[in-house]
């Protein structure tokens, strides 16, 4: 019995939610410029894992409407790949809290986040995992 | 006692719990493995808060034994144990609080099934109210398991995989980890959906269950979908893994539902997509959109399609090509 509950702590703390963070990938954008990738406002998810671009069509992007909530989603109709951006308060104010990052119902741990662009009009965010992994996510209206 | 029982299950029957069961045709259908259970996640998440006493409408009855539990004996417990979940607080104010989570029991049997994981016991230590209680091999050592009634089996099955499918692994901790957690699909281990497949088919849905099931979803927004289609179970944990859900059940086709390309000669688009609430409303260009439309009512080229519902408002690129 005793050796069950060693590996359940071990499980937990060495395991954890293997989903939860992204491995044997690479670190960085896959090969777009820093300054094209910084200024492109359209519509997409960027990572090394998984991307969407709007544009190409069949991707679903949609946002929540409620007061004090952000909730911005990208789902691709044609395999129900979907990657998801929440958090508590609206991002069109800067005041957010608590911001969360789901790929394909997974979450994905976020070490950093920086937002820019942030307007009426759209958002554009970058985060970054814990092993230095970066992802874009912009959404214009 | 006996007029309580019948004033409630009236309640139960009037409810039309049909209505669940087709909503996870409308949405499952042309789906498999992962993109089902990120379908499933999506669609039946609760949409109401609950106070956790609620259960007590549905379960006041003792469901083990037929009795009516009196307020002193009554308590509530936990299927999955909120004790497995750790941060975020939200995801686990919410799983902790989900009344498909919930049942009312003695409170003898509630103190017996702590947080104990479910199992099949083959070393009884004790028994109580139809539970039991002691051990069972757990690969090579042993471990605590609770046991309960057969005709409970499934009930609590179905209850663990609908956890397991609305919740995401990163929730779980402890025993959490090794009962729920350890990958994306189908988001149960091995050693656990085992145990409650077999439960699961040897306890099929009842009627009651399905009546608690609906009532449960008026009051908190959502239904357990492996109640209403118990099939989907097979698709993401028995024999139908891998295949796709709903050729053999349900004649509709895949291409019912919005695609990303048409041909011009298509005889229609459908607004209607799993990933989409059925209410929503539709716009071009500023005009709002019948539920379906012709191709040609659009032309050859990319066209910018807009969608509100009451909570979202979304939009999407459809192609339509010669």
């Amino acid at each position: 019995m005793k050796k069950l509950f060693i590996a359940i702590a071990a499980v937990t703390l060495l395991v954890g939610c293997r989903e939860s963070v992204v491995h044997n990938i690479e670190n960085t954008m896959p090969s777009r410029p820093t300054d094209e990738v910084e200024s492109d406002m359209s519509t997409r998810f960027e990572s090394p894992q998984l991307s969407m671009f709007y544009n190409d069509g069949g991707i679903l992007a949609s946002s929540s409407v409620e007061p004090g909530k952000t909730e911005l989603t990208m789902t691709d109709i044609s395999n129900g790949d979907v990657v998801q951006f929440s958090a508590t308060g609206d991002i069109k104010s800067e005041a957010i809290s608590s911001p969360r990052l789901t790929i394909n119902g997974e979450t994905v741990k976020i070490a950093s986040i920086e937002t820019r662009y942030i307007k009426e009009t759209g958002a554009w965010i970058k985060l970054q995992t814990p092993d230095a992994v970066e992802m874009i996510f912009v959404m214009s209206d | 006692m006996r007029l309580n029982r019948i004033a409630l299950l009236s309640i139960l029957v009037a409810t039309p719990y049909r209505a669940f069961s087709d909503a996870v045709d409308d949405y499952a259908i042309g789906l498999k493995d992962s993109a089902l259970k990120t379908m499933i996640s999506t669609h039946f998440q609760p949409t109401k808060e609950c106070e956790r006493r609620l259960i007590a409408e549905i379960d006041s009855i003792d469901r083990l034994n037929g009795n009516l539990i009196t307020d002193d004996s009554a308590e509530i417990c936990e299927i999955v144990p909120s004790s497995w979940m750790m941060l975020p607080k939200d995801y686990a104010t919410c799983a902790a609080a989900d009344l498909h989570n919930l049942f009312i029991t003695t409170s003898s049997a509630a103190a017996a099934r702590g947080a104990v994981p479910f199992g099949n016991v083959t070393e009884i230590e004790k028994s109580c109210d139809g539970w039991k209680i002691g051990y069972a091999p757990y690969f090579t050592d042993i471990a605590e398991f609770i046991e309960p009634a057969d005709e409970l089996k499934g009930d609590f099955a179905r209850a663990i995989f609908y956890i397991a499918t609305i919740y995401p692994c990163s929730l779980w901790t402890g025993w959490g980890n090794v009962i729920m957690g350890l990958g994306s699909h189908p988001t149960l281990s091995n050693y656990a959906s085992s145990i409650y497949l077999a439960w699961h088919r040897n306890d099929p849905v009842d009627a009651n269950e399905s009546k608690r099931n609906a009532k449960i979803a008026e009051l908190q927004g959502n239904a357990n979908p492996f109640v209403a289609h118990p099939i989907l179970v097979e698709y993401l944990w028995g024999d139908s893994i891998g295949k796709t859900y709903g050729k053999s059940e349900v004649e509709t086709p895949v291409t019912e539902f919005l695609q990303s390309k048409y041909s011009i000669n298509d005889a229609k688009i459908r607004l209607l997509s799993p990933y989409i609430a059925d209410n929503a409303v539709w716009s071009y260009n500023g005009a709002q959109m019948a539920e379906q439309i012709a191709p040609s009512d659009l032309g050859i080229g990319k066209h910018e399609l807009h969608y509100t519902t009451s909570s979202h408002k979304g939009k999407i690129i459809i192609t339509i090509t010669e």
